[in-house]
């Protein structure tokens, strides 16, 4: 094995069955306890029947007994009566992995989430801390411990020893290369490479069980056999692949607050703020070559009441003066009881767009004028009085919502049942109340707003009805007439009352 | 009478500043082809104002309508406005895809239904804006001002816009040109082919030339009919 020193100094944190310390740690078993965790949770996954119910983790007196990883429940139980099995908990492994990265977090702004149950921190920086390392160790193991947490800490000059430090540890294990600290690391079974299951396989049928015997194999025989995987797995035997740490960083979130000492009542020094707001926001984006696709604005005032609302930018920009346009032909249209007391502006992140229109696409000429245009127009029709209509799934006359112009295309399909026959309807909203005079339960005469019309044709009657699991039920008659003022309407009663849906034409 | 000195001045200085306006003839507009044959008598243009007038809602402007919003005899299909006066257009009455790119504006009234259109032409993005009076009570759309539809006329024509107004009565003084619908339907249309509806819709055309020339044509298939003045 490859043991060659060097400057840097890197932990590993491993907390050994990780899954069954998830588990125990809501619900907690006796100590003489035989414990196996299953793969898979109550309730396996979808495409994973194969591996629910075999054993991902046994604690040590269940491996005493025989029962390893991978078996099935049944193997298990045949080799123990006493066997305690335990599922998965998601949610619970989360939160251990992150008690996990926040310990890491308190050493070093530099640390890996490697896989579950591991993390590597790169120490090489922190003053003194060759010295330290066993203090150190033990300090993050106590640490853990408070938390119902067993770990072990590895030490070594790179990210994959000092992984297969944690591994070979029995509490902190320091790999400085050479003597007894490679022979430990040496007689680590393979397993803890994590190679695919196939070569895992392989290997076992060669008689592979080591990182020893795995590191006195050919190089170019194992890659020519194995494959990229079996290769990989052959380098981190032999001393490591010398890569970087893929480092944890902080989400950043492109939100500001500002609480008002003093409740603003205008719209001047409101947009005085928000110009602020969006400088430091736009700078943020800079900074991340990320521009913004929606402001999200929230105002709180002082009578408790919140007015929250998305905006959304036609072509994403982090241009304050465009940003800042948007937000004012929005609240210029805006009335409020009470005084401001804060504003909270969120702009939400994306990549500057690189699309490329369709053949038969047309764009807009200039999205963002378009975008102010939208909602000066909102500002005039109010909202929901302007938009593209989207149709829903429901059989109820005049079944649709309206949605934004500029929100995108959902994919799944939408109804298309566009008729094919007959005049265009015109649909009085709300339909009008009509009185109809029957003759022979046909309909002869209509009485609105003092006008009487007779009706010299008819079609119908036309049974619709819809929503009857529910409250909403509703059922219509429905006949189309022509009146004596020679228009084509739509008549439907619903119940005891007659309505004009609306004209043809 | 001689003009004053200064009045020329004021003149020479428009001219020179403002040449387009004092053009007597206004740049060529595209073409628009629907496939219909009343809609293409009437030689609609972009950047053009027109008007269809319906004396009687079963004449079937609504066919008329919801060809003009799916864009019959557009390769590229485009977003199109539809000012909806009176709140009556049925989504169900143009296809999905039609859906997606038309921009529906729910007027109140004729009033609101002119600013919205203002608002539409003088932002240039909209090719295509359908503005919808006829059910609108005849009072509002009388009270429309002329000016106003001029104004209407000179914003289509700087945005290249296609313009339609649909009306129950003569009303926009301006117009590229006007299609009356006079024949309405009877119920037995409610079961035929909306294509063979369309294709038999029946008017009259007015279309304004260059120099204020007025042309009489005549629309509709097979009979002629009488022009209308």
């Amino acid at each position: 094995m490859n043991t060659k020193t060097s400057s840097s100094v890197h932990a590993a944190i491993w907390l050994p069955r990780f899954a069954l310390q998830a588990a125990l740690r809501v619900t907690p078993q006796s100590s003489g306890a035989v414990l196996a965790v299953l793969d898979g949770g109550a309730e396996p996954a979808a495409g994973n029947e194969a591996g629910a119910g075999r054993i991902m983790h046994a604690n040590q007196i269940a491996e005493c007994r025989g029962i390893m990883p991978g078996m099935t429940t049944s193997q298990a139980m045949a080799r123990c009566m006493k066997l305690t099995l335990l599922h998965r908990m998601a949610d619970e492994e989360e939160r251990v992995q992150q008690e996990l990265l926040e310990c890491a977090d308190r050493w070093t702004p530099d640390y890996e989430s490697t896989e579950p149950g591991l993390c590597v921190l790169d120490l090489s920086a922190a003053r003194g801390i060759r010295q330290r390392r066993l203090a150190c160790g033990e300090s993050i193991r106590t640490e853990l411990a408070t938390h119902s947490l067993e770990a072990r800490v590895g030490f070594a000059g790179d990210p994959d020893h000092a992984c297969l430090a944690a591994h070979a540890a029995e509490s902190v294990l320091i790999h400085e290369g050479g003597g007894s600290d490679s022979t430990l690391l040496e007689k680590l079974p393979v397993a803890v490479l994590h190679p695919a299951p196939a070569v895992m396989e392989v290997l076992r049928l060669w008689g592979v069980h080591t990182l020893a015997q795995l590191a006195a194999l050919p190089r170019e025989g194992v890659a020519a056999r194995l494959g990229a995987d079996g290769l990989h797995a052959w380098q981190l035997a032999k001393g490591g692949t010398g890569r970087l740490l893929q480092r944890v960083r902080p989400a950043v979130l492109f939100c500001e607050t500002t609480e008002l000492e003093h409740p603003v009542e205008s719209l001047e020094p409101l947009l005085f703020m928000l110009r602020r707001m969006l400088e430091t926001l736009c700078r943020r984006l800079a900074e991340r070559w990320l521009v913004a696709a929606s402001e999200h604005l929230r105002l709180t005032f002082e009578d408790g009441t919140q007015h929250e609302r998305l905006l959304r930018v036609a072509e994403p920009t982090r241009d304050e003066d465009l940003l800042l346009r948007v937000l004012h032909t929005h609240l210029d249209g805006m009335r409020s009881a009470a005084a401001v007391k804060s504003v909270t502006l969120e702009l939400t992140p994306t990549r500057q767009s690189m699309r490329q229109n369709l053949l038969f696409e047309r764009s807009l000429r200039d999205p963002q004028r378009f975008a102010e245009t939208l909602a000066q127009l909102e500002a005039l029709f109010g909202i929901g009085r302007m938009g593209k209509p989207r149709l829903l799934s429901s059989h109820r006359p005049d079944a649709f919502l309206m949605a934004g112009f500029l929100e995108p295309t959902p994919p799944a399909p939408t109804r298309n049942d566009t008729p094919s026959h007959g005049l265009p309807l015109c649909r009085f909203r709300p339909p009008r109340t009509v009185g109809v005079s029957l003759h022979q339960h046909r309909p002869a005469f209509i009485t609105t707003a003092g006008t009487t019309l007779a009706i010299t044709a008819a079609n119908g009657p036309c049974y619709l009805s819809g929503d009857w699991w529910d409250r909403q039920a509703w059922s219509r008659e429905v006949w189309e007439v022509a009146a004596s003022d020679g228009a084509l309407y739509q008549l439907a009663r619903e119940g005891s009352h007659w309505v004009l849906d609306g004209v043809f034409g | 009478m001689k003009s004053p000195a200064n009045i020329t001045d004021i003149r020479e200085l428009l001219r020179t500043r403002f040449p387009l306006a004092q053009a007597a003839e206004l740049p060529p507009a595209a073409e628009i082809h629907t496939g219909l044959a009343c809609l293409d008598q009437m030689g609609l243009q972009a950047g053009r104002l027109h008007e269809i007038v319906c004396h009687a809602r079963a004449a079937g402007p609504g066919l008329l309508l919801s060809a003009l919003l799916d864009g019959g005899g557009q390769e590229i299909k485009q977003p199109v406005a539809l000012v909806d006066g009176a709140d009556v257009f049925n989504p169900l009455d143009v296809s999905a895809e039609t859906r997606e790119r038309l921009l529906w504006l729910r007027c109140r009234d004729a009033a609101q239904a002119v600013k919205g259109a203002d608002l539409l032409l003088r932002d240039g993005n909209m090719p295509r804006v359908l503005m919808d009076l006829i059910l609108c009570p005849d009072s509002t759309v009388r009270r429309i001002p002329a000016q106003v539809w001029h104004r209407l006329r000179m914003l289509a024509e700087k945005s290249g816009a296609l313009c339609c107004v649909f009306t129950a009565f003569q009303t926009v003084p301006c117009v590229r040109s006007r299609l009356v619908l006079t024949l309405p339907h009877g119920l037995d249309a409610l079961d035929r082919p909306r294509a063979e509806l369309s294709a038999q819709l029946r008017g009259s055309v007015v279309c304004r030339g260059m120099g204020l020339e007025t042309a009489l044509r005549t629309a509709g298939m097979p009979l002629p009919l009488a022009a209308a003045g």
